[in-house]
């Protein structure tokens, strides 16, 4: 749950005033368009990003409370980033088992089991877990990133436009994907701009413009008859460039 | 690795770990000798009866025959013959450490070595300072040296605006400024050691060369070649002569060395000695 | 003297391969160990500490080693009442200057992977000493490697400077051996061919770990 968050980077406030909440089992999409401040959203829950002002809980534990060990806390939050950010040097299934190992602090061979199942869950089979990331696909890369995230059993998962970097036949199997984990309830909070996919696994589409979210609801009525005008342009735009792109 | 913080620390130990090791391992298998403790007057007095004397030679290895390496790898010449019969006259135990000429007083003020026996000039600026010599135990004079088919007078050389050969921080080259400061006009190449100053002169890179006759003499008879291609144009100066360089504090040990060379230049075997190294 | 004599040397030249390989070895080690500490403390350190390495960084770049010899030799270990010989003067120098050298190479290394691994392995919940010695570093040292290997090779032939202070090492005994035997160009030629065979080999062997070690980059790499 995310009350009143504001950010600014030097004298460009990015977050000004940000509050929701994404209930256990549940998807929540948050769209708008680029440099209104999504990503900034998302280190911010994650602490990635010390929010100004404002407070986050995961369930009852105070995220912005500065005595928490936030590395503790960051643990149970699943980050999923646009530029996949797999570990270079390790091999798909190492970079999965790493989290397990050095964090949690579990034996090499129960860090394996369940490095296992979770790259299974994101269908990379056995021939691709010794592969290094520079060896995989974007789409494979993306896959392996989710695993490594889903594999710390996180309370929540939060996707940074996890298939922008992706080309369409690639971002199809992400989405599969994450649509799966969702469907699995998974509480996720995704950032993307594919509106087809969002209409399909969000329980409410929320829309982001200049640091406020300035519309929320369920899909259907987000999308096709939006209150405000610039939630209509918004999609007017995206909707073209996805028409132009087919 | 278990924990993050072994992968690192195994590093840093490695990485220290190998050097150490390195050292130990030359200092153990190779010889290396560990440097004089408490410097100040250390061969002042007469040592504690049944202690064992040892002294650490520093020597110039590059200039034969009065010390160089021989192919063995072992300290050989006259002034390592000279200390080696003092030496076994009082019982001394010698090490022979091998320094290069350019830093070799600073070595023996900081005590890296003991004595300096390696043909070394008696000069007053030496003696004043830093080190004191023994009585002097061999006589030389200064000689300029040119190439046997340069038919130039000296005038003519020193003014040639050409490379004149010494080894750097010899008398040598103390006779190039002196000669420079007088307003004769050639260029001085200073080279490592006198052998290869000679070196310069023979392949051209030098019109001249200054040396001294305690080297080029014995150097020639081992080396009769280069008889016919260079000619003594010149000496310089007054004879000087070669004393074993101390501490001004070892007042003691130079007692010693004293009374043994002047045992040693009164006996036989001085002439031996002098005639084994072409010195005569 | 003829060629017959000379041969004679050569195990006595020989010998100073080992000395410089020590030297080498010594050096490099220590450098390394000096290297990765100070790099880690420039990128992540407080600023003080980072300002004190900057300046050891500085003094040891920029003076000559030779003058780093005498000084530490003749002053700072005497002055500091470590009675040091002078191999392991020798030895700490080389290793002092070459971390100076080193730690620019692991700094670079480092400030080369992208910020983003950094924030990948905190969203993890990764401390960041965890982050900083399973992620950061690992990919610091292999990307090194090769600058690693170059450094190997400055430092074989840094370590001739060390006759300076009467350690017999390669180039010094060539140069006793030359002048013993009245023979110039042999003895150096040799030292040179030794110089090459040890770089050779050094070189060989980091190539070696780099094609060990080194993040594949391609498919089916
Ligand atoms: N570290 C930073 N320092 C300064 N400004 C930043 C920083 N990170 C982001 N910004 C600025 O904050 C604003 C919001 O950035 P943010 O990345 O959160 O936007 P976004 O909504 O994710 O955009 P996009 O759709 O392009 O990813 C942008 O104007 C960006 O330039
Ligand atoms: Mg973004």
């Amino acid at each position: 749950m995310v009350k009143d968050l504001y950010k600014r980077y030097g004298d460009k406030a990015v977050l000004r005033g940000v509050s929701f909440e994404v209930e256990k089992g549940k998807v929540k999409v948050i769209m708008g368009p680029s440099g209104t401040g999504k990503t900034t959203l998302l280190k911010c829950i994650d602490m990635l990003v010390k929010p100004d002002s404002g407070k986050i809980w995961l369930e009852d534990l105070e995220l912005t409370d500065p005595r928490i060990d936030v590395s503790e806390a960051r643990r149970k939050i699943g980050f999923v980033f646009q530029e996949f950010n797999l570990f270079h040097h390790l091999t798909a299934i190492k970079n999965v088992m790493i989290g397990l190992t050095k964090v949690k602090k579990l034996p090499r061979g129960e860090a394996r089991a369940i490095a296992e199942r979770s790259l299974l869950k994101v269908h990379i089979d056995r021939e691709l877990w010794d592969k290094y990331p520079a060896q995989l696909s974007g789409g494979q890369k993306q896959r392996v990133a989710i695993a490594r995230a889903l594999a710390m059993e996180p309370m929540i998962m939060l996707y940074d436009e996890p298939t922008s970097a992706l080309d369409p036949q690639l971002t199809r199997e992400v989405l599969e994907v994450i649509k799966e984990l969702a469907e699995d309830g998974m509480t996720s909070l995704i950032v993307t701009h594919e509106v087809g996919f969002a209409s399909e696994v969000a329980d409410e589409i929320m829309i982001m413009i200049d640091g406020r979210i300035v519309e929320r609801g369920d899909p259907r009525s987000i999308i096709y008859d939006p209150r405000r005008e610039e939630t209509r342009k918004f999609f007017n735009k995206i909707m073209k460039i996805g028409d132009e792109l087919r | 690795m278990k924990t993050p913080t072994t992968a690192l620390a195994i590093i840093l130990i490695i990485g220290i770990a190998v050097g150490f090791t390195a050292g130990w391992f030359l200092r153990n298998y190779l010889g290396e000798t560990s440097k004089t403790t408490t410097l100040k007057g250390k061969f002042s007095q007469p040592p504690p009866l049944g202690k064992e004397v040892v002294i650490v030679l520093g020597f110039d290895a590059s200039y034969p025959p009065f010390t160089y390496i021989n192919e063995r790898g072992e300290a050989e010449g006259f002034d390592i013959d000279v200390m080696k019969w003092i030496a076994k006259k009082y019982g001394w135990r010698l090490v022979f450490k091998p320094w290069d000429w350019s830093t070799i007083v600073t070595a023996l003020e900081n005590g890296d070595i003991d004595v300096i026996a390696s043909g070394m000039t008696i000069t007053p600026e030496r003696a004043s300072r830093k080190i004191w010599f023994s009585i002097p135990y061999y006589s030389y004079i200064h000689e300029i040296v040119v190439r046997a088919d340069d038919n130039r007078s000296l005038e003519e050389i020193l003014n040639s605006g050409q490379p004149i050969a010494v080894q750097i921080g010899s008398t040598a080259e103390k006779w190039a400024d002196k000669l420079l400061k007088k307003g004769y006009r050639f260029r001085k190449l200073c080279l490592g050691s006198y052998v290869e100053a000679l070196e310069a002169l023979l392949d051209g890179r030098a019109v001249g060369y200054i040396t001294d006759s305690a080297f080029l003499n014995p150097y020639l008879s081992k080396n009769p070649e280069l008889k016919t291609k260079i000619k003594v144009l010149a000496t310089l100066g007054a004879s000087e002569a070669y004393g074993i360089a101390t501490r001004p504090e070892d007042v003691w040990l130079r007692e010693k060395i004293n009374e043994a060379l002047s045992e040693l230049m009164n006996s036989p075997e001085w002439n031996e000695l002098l005639r084994k190294w072409h010195l005569e | 003297m003829n060629l017959m004599t000379f041969s004679k040397y050569l195990p006595y030249i020989f010998e100073g391969s080992l000395w410089s390989l020590g030297l080498v070895l010594g050096g490099l080690g220590i450098g390394f160990a000096i290297g990765v500490t100070f790099s880690l403390v420039q990128v992540y350190g407080n600023p003080l500490l980072r300002r004190l390495i900057s300046f050891y960084v500085w003094f040891f770049r920029g003076t000559p080693l030779i003058v780093q010899l005498f000084l530490f030799h003749w002053s700072i270990f005497p002055a500091l009442g470590i009675n040091s010989t002078a191999l392991t003067t020798s030895i700490t120098v080389l290793g002092l200057r070459s971390g100076a050298y080193q730690s620019q190479i692991f700094r670079g290394a480092i400030g080369s992977i992208e910020e983003n691994q950094m924030l990948a392995a905190r969203a993890l919940g990764m401390s960041n000493w965890d982050a900083i010695s399973s992620i950061i570093l690992p990919q610091a040292l292999r990307i090194a490697i090769p600058q690693i290997s170059n450094e190997y090779s400055v430092i074989l032939k840094d370590s001739a400077i060390c006759f300076i202070l009467g350690i017999m090492e390669l180039m010094t005994r060539a140069k006793y051996a030359a002048i013993a035997t009245g023979i110039a160009l042999i003895p150096y030629l040799i030292a040179g061919l030794i110089y090459l065979v040890l770089t050779y080999i050094g070189t060989m062997f980091f190539n070696l770990i780099y094609l060990k070690k080194r993040i594949p980059d391609s498919v089916e790499g």
